[in-house]
C-alpha cells in the first residue's frame, strides 16, 4: 500500500493533491480539463492507445514542421505534468487492467473515442462505488451520450456551427466563418474540470456514490456563449447574427475599426465611454450632434457613418499610440494584436505568463502556464506567479510511466509486465 | 432530472449551504455566481443603482428605453440569484456588507484592482471577518504591472490577445471575433477555482484567495496559433474557410434564406460516404480524387462541386443525409433554430422561466449533466433590490424598521 501510494503522487502540490484522475481522451477537451486540473494539484494520468497514443502527438505545429510524436506544441501544451501508460482496453487482458486503475481513481474522464454509452458509463460507477475512491466518469463528446444527434460525428467547426458561434462572424451578404478551432474545444474542457469538481464535492467527503456527468461541447457553446440571444429573439426576433467588424449587442460604437498600422478595436458600453472616445479625437463638432447620442440609436442608424468619422481619426495614429491615449483616459480600448507581438506583450511578461517546457524528448520551448494566482490562507505572502512553480513539468513520453503505474499501483512483477507489453496489451 | 418549468427536483443540491456574495460585474464576473447557483449555491449579487452593473445596462430585451430590470445578459446569467441593492460608497452600506460577509463562504468581484480594498474590503479585511473565506478576483491582467490597471470588457481582450487578427475570410483582413469570448472563458475558469478552493477548504477548514486574469485565460486558450509562432515564427491569420480540415470541407451555401452547411471529408471512407450521400455524380471517380493526398490537392476543385450540389438542397436534410453515411456535417444554426432544435430540446438547452416584466421567457440550460446531482434553472433573474429585505431581515435579523431606516438612508439603492 504504501508503495502504491508513492507511485501516482501528485506532481506538483495544490488544492487537489488528493485526486487521483485518469484521462481516456485526445486532443483537446478531455486532455484540457486535465490539464487545468494538473495545475490545481491533482495527479492525472493518460491511458494512450497502445501504438499511436494521443493523435495529437501527431497534430503539431512540429519546430520546422518535422513530425516527431514527442515533440508536438499542441499535446507537450495540453499534457503537461501527467503520467502516461499505454493500454488496449478494447483487449479482455487490457480492460481488466483498466478495471484495476479505475479502483484508484476518483474521476475518469473519457471522450468518444472510449465509446461507452451513458448507461455503460453508470454501470463502471456502480462497479467501482465501494472503496476510498468511490468512481465518477466525465464523458465529453460532440453532441452528447444522448439526444437525437447523440450519435453525430463531430469536429471544431461543426461543434461551432451547430452550437450557434459559426453565424456570429464574418459579412452579412457572404458566408460565415468558422472560428479558430482550439476555442471550441477548450471551453469544452473547461466544463470537465468544472464537473470533476462537482462529482468530487458531490460525495461531501463521505464515501458515497459516484455519478456520471455528460458533457456535450455544442451545449457549453449554445448556453454559456450564444444561449443569451434567445432571450432576445423571442421578444423581438433580434438575431444574433455576422457584422463584418461590428460586434454583437446592438449599442454603438463596439467595432474593430482600421488605424494608422492596423485595427484598433473600439467598445463603449457606457455613454461615459462614448463621450471618452469624442474626447479622445479632440471633441469633434459632430460629436455634439443630439442625433448621436443615444448608443442605441448610434447602433441602429448610424453606425456605418460614425465608423467613417472615427476612422477618420483612427487611421492618423498607430494602434501604440491610441493604446497609449486609451490608456491615460482610461478607456477600454485596445490594439489588434498578432501573435508574435502577444509573445512580447509587457503586461504578460511582467507577469510570468510565458515559460519555459520541455517537449516530452527534453526539447524546449516557451508556452503558457497557468492564468492564475493562487494564495491559502495560511500564507503570509501571495504568490508572484502562478501555483505551479517557476518550472513547468512536461508532457510524458508515451508509455512513460507503464513501470511505475503497472508495477506499484496495481503490483504487477516485471515478468507480467514484459508480457503484456509483448502481447501489445501495454 | 429538471424541470422546463424550473420547479425544484427531488435530489440534493451539491452546493446546498454555499454562500456566494456575487459583486461581479458585466459577463465575465456573473457566469462564474451562475454555475454555483445552478447548483444550489445561495449567490446573492450585491448591486448599487449607483455603481449598476453593466449587464443591466445594456440593449433591452424590448424596444429602446434602458431598463436594469431588462437584459438579456442580466437574465441569463443571473438566473437563481437573489438581489441586495447596497449602495456601497455610504458608510452605512459598508457596513451593511461587513456584517454579511461572516455568512458567506466566497466572494466573486471583477471591480479595478485596488477597488474593493479602498471600501475596506481586500481579502486582508474579509478574512477578518470570515477567516475561511474564498476571494475570487477576476482582473483582466493581475494586481499589478504598467496593464493591470487598464479597463477592458471581452471585445477589448479579443484585441489584445490576438484573437481578433485569427478571423476573417482567407488571404484577406481580419475581421475580427465580434463576440466576447473571454467573458464566458475567464468566467468558466473562476467557477473552477471557486469550486477547487471549496474542496481544499473542506480538507483543511482554511480559505484560500485567488487571482485569475482574463487576458491571461484568453491567450492561453489560444493555443495552435501561438505555439506556431513560437515554435516556428509563423504570424497566423485570417484562415476563412481553410480552418476546417480536409477536402471537400468549409462552409457550403444551402437553399433558403442564410442557410449554411458546414462539412469536413478526411480519410477514404468519409469520402466513400460522401460519394455515396451525392449519388455518385460521374466527376467523383475521377482517380485524382481516389486518396486524401490527392483530394487536398483539388481541395477547391472538388468544393466547387460540393458546392453545386448543396446550393439547391435543405440546410437539415444534407446534415442527416451525410451523418447518415458516417460524413462530419452540421447546419449553422441561429438562436431561433436552436431554441426548438429537437437534439437541444432533448438535452434542456433552454428553460423558460416567468419573468416579472416580460412574463414567459427562455434562458440557457445548464450544459453541466450530472446524473445524481443535476443543476438546473429554478428562479428567474432577480429585478434590482428584490431580495434586499428579505436578505437582510434572514442574515443580520434586522426588523422592518431597521430596514426601513435604511432605505431611507439611502443605503437600499
Amino acid at each position: 500500500m504504501t508503495e502504491a501510494h508513492a507511485a501516482l503522487q501528485p506532481t506538483v502540490a495544490g488544492p487537489l493533491s488528493h485526486l487521483r484522475i485518469l484521462e481516456i481522451a485526445e486532443g483537446v477537451p478531455g486532455p484540457f480539463a486535465g490539464r487545468l486540473l494538473h495545475d490545481l494539484g491533482a495527479a492525472v494520468t493518460k491511458v494512450e492507445r497502445t501504438g499511436s497514443g494521443d493523435s495529437s502527438r501527431q497534430a503539431g505545429p512540429f519546430r520546422d514542421d518535422e513530425p516527431d510524436p514527442e515533440a508536438s506544441g499542441l499535446f507537450s501544451y495540453f499534457n503537461r505534468g501527467k503520467r502516461s501508460v499505454t493500454l488496449d482496453w478494447t483487449r479482455p487482458e487490457g480492460r481488466e487492467l483498466l478495471e484495476r486503475l479505475l479502483d484508484q481513481t476518483d474521476v475518469l474522464i473519457v471522450d468518444e473515442r472510449f465509446g461507452a454509452s451513458h448507461d455503460e458509463l453508470l454501470a463502471l460507477c456502480e462497479r467501482h462505488a465501494d472503496g476510498d475512491r468511490p468512481l465518477s466518469v466525465v464523458s465529453i463528446t460532440p453532441f452528447g451520450l444522448t439526444g437525437p444527434r447523440a450519435h453525430w460525428r463531430g469536429s471544431p467547426a461543426t461543434i461551432s456551427a451547430y452550437g450557434g458561434l459559426t453565424l456570429y462572424f464574418g459579412e452579412e451578404d457572404r458566408a460565415p466563418i468558422p472560428p479558430p478551432q482550439d476555442l471550441a474545444l477548450t471551453q469544452g474542457g473547461l466544463a470537465v474540470a468544472i464537473a470533476t469538481l462537482f462529482t468530487v464535492l458531490g460525495r461531501g467527503g463521505q464515501p458515497g456514490r459516484g455519478q456520471v456527468a455528460d458533457i456535450s461541447i455544442v451545449d457549453v457553446l449554445s448556453s454559456v456563449h450564444t444561449g443569451l440571444a434567445a432571450t432576445h429573439w423571442v421578444f423581438d426576433s433580434r438575431q444574433f447574427q455576422r457584422h463584418g467588424r461590428r460586434s454583437q449587442g446592438g449599442l454603438y460604437p463596439n467595432a474593430m475599426l482600421r488605424c494608422k498600422d492596423g485595427f484598433f478595436r473600439i467598445h463603449a458600453m457606457s455613454q461615459k465611454e462614448w463621450r471618452g472616445l469624442l474626447e479622445m479625437m479632440g471633441s469633434p463638432a459632430w460629436g455634439d450632434d443630439p442625433e448621436y447620442q443615444d448608443r442605441i440609436v448610434n447602433g441602429d442608424r448610424y453606425a456605418d457613418l460614425l465608423d467613417t468619422y472615427i476612422e477618420s481619426y483612427l487611421l492618423q495614429h498607430t494602434k501604440n499610440e491610441l493604446f497609449e491615449q486609451a490608456r491615460e483616459r482610461q478607456l477600454p480600448f485596445s490594439p489588434v494584436r498578432q501573435m508574435h507581438e502577444v509573445l512580447e506583450e509587457e503586461q504578460l511578461l511582467h507577469l510570468g505568463l510565458f515559460r519555459e517546457l520541455a517537449h516530452p524528448n527534453g526539447e524546449q520551448f516557451t508556452a503558457a502556464g497557468s492564468p492564475f494566482r493562487w494564495r491559502n490562507a495560511e500564507d503570509d505572502a501571495p504568490p508572484e506567479t502562478d501555483p505551479t512553480g517557476a518550472a513547468l513539468l512536461r508532457a510524458p513520453r508515451l508509455g512513460e510511466h507503464n513501470d511505475e503505474v503497472y508495477g506499484a499501483l496495481i503490483g504487477l512483477d516485471a515478468a507480467e509486465i514484459e508480457r503484456l507489453r509483448g502481447d501489445d496489451v501495454i | 432530472m429538471t424541470s422546463s418549468d424550473g420547479e425544484r427536483p427531488a435530489t440534493l443540491d451539491i452546493l446546498e449551504g454555499v454562500r456566494v456574495l456575487d459583486l461581479g460585474m458585466v459577463w465575465a464576473g456573473s457566469i462564474c455566481g451562475q454555475v454555483l447557483s445552478d447548483f444550489g449555491a445561495d449567490v446573492v449579487k450585491v448591486e448599487s443603482r449607483s455603481n449598476l452593473d453593466i449587464a443591466r445596462r445594456g440593449r433591452p430585451i424590448i424596444g429602446t428605453e434602458y431598463d436594469p430590470n431588462q437584459n438579456p445578459l442580466f437574465h441569463n446569467t443571473s438566473r437563481n440569484k437573489r438581489s441586495l441593492a447596497l449602495n456601497l460608497k455610504t458608510e452605512e452600506g459598508r457596513d451593511v456588507l461587513r456584517r454579511i460577509v461572516p455568512h458567506a463562504d466566497i466572494l466573486i468581484e471583477n471591480w479595478r484592482p485596488g477597488a474593493l480594498p479602498r471600501l475596506g474590503f481586500g481579502y486582508e479585511e474579509l478574512r477578518k471577518l470570515r477567516p475561511d473565506i474564498i476571494m475570487i478576483s477576476q482582473t483582466l491582467a493581475g494586481q499589478d504591472g504598467i496593464d493591470a490597471r487598464l479597463r477592458a470588457y471581452g471585445p477589448t481582450v479579443g484585441g489584445i490577445t490576438g484573437l481578433d487578427s485569427l478571423v476573417g475570410y482567407g488571404g484577406e483582413a481580419p475581421l475580427g471575433m465580434g463576440h466576447a469570448y473571454a467573458d464566458p472563458n475567464v468566467g468558466l475558469h473562476s467557477a473552477l477555482l471557486a469550486l477547487s478552493a471549496l474542496e481544499r477548504r473542506r480538507l483543511t477548514g482554511e480559505g484560500s484567495y485567488i487571482d485569475v486574469s482574463m487576458w491571461e485565460a484568453m491567450v492561453a486558450a489560444l493555443a495552435t496559433p501561438l505555439l506556431d509562432c513560437e515554435l516556428n515564427g509563423r504570424v497566423a491569420g485570417p484562415l476563412g474557410d481553410a480552418a476546417v480540415p480536409g477536402a471537400p470541407a468549409g462552409v457550403f451555401g444551402c437553399a433558403g434564406d442564410d442557410h449554411w452547411l458546414v462539412l469536413e471529408v478526411h480519410d477514404d471512407a468519409d469520402w466513400a460516404g460522401i460519394v455515396e450521400a451525392m449519388e455518385h455524380p460521374d466527376w467523383a471517380s475521377d482517380e485524382r480524387f481516389a486518396s486524401a493526398g490527392g483530394r487536398l490537392a483539388a481541395r477547391d476543385e472538388l468544393n466547387e462541386h460540393v458546392r453545386a450540389w448543396t446550393a439547391t438542397r435543405d440546410r437539415d436534410e444534407l446534415a442527416e443525409l451525410l451523418q447518415s453515411h458516417g460524413v462530419i456535417a452540421s447546419p449553422c444554426l441561429a438562436v431561433s433554430e436552436r431554441l426548438f432544435d429537437h437534439h437541444l430540446l432533448a438535452r434542456e438547452g433552454f428553460t423558460w422561466v416567468e419573468n416579472p416584466v416580460l412574463g414567459r421567457e427562455p434562458v440557457y440550460g445548464q450544459a453541466i449533466r450530472l446524473s445524481e446531482t443535476p443543476g438546473y434553472v429554478r428562479e428567474p433573474a432577480p429585478m434590482l433590490g428584490q431580495h434586499s429585505a428579505e436578505v437582510l431581515r434572514e442574515l443580520l435579523e434586522l426588523s422592518d424598521e431597521e430596514i426601513e431606516a435604511l432605505d431611507e438612508a439611502g443605503v437600499l439603492r
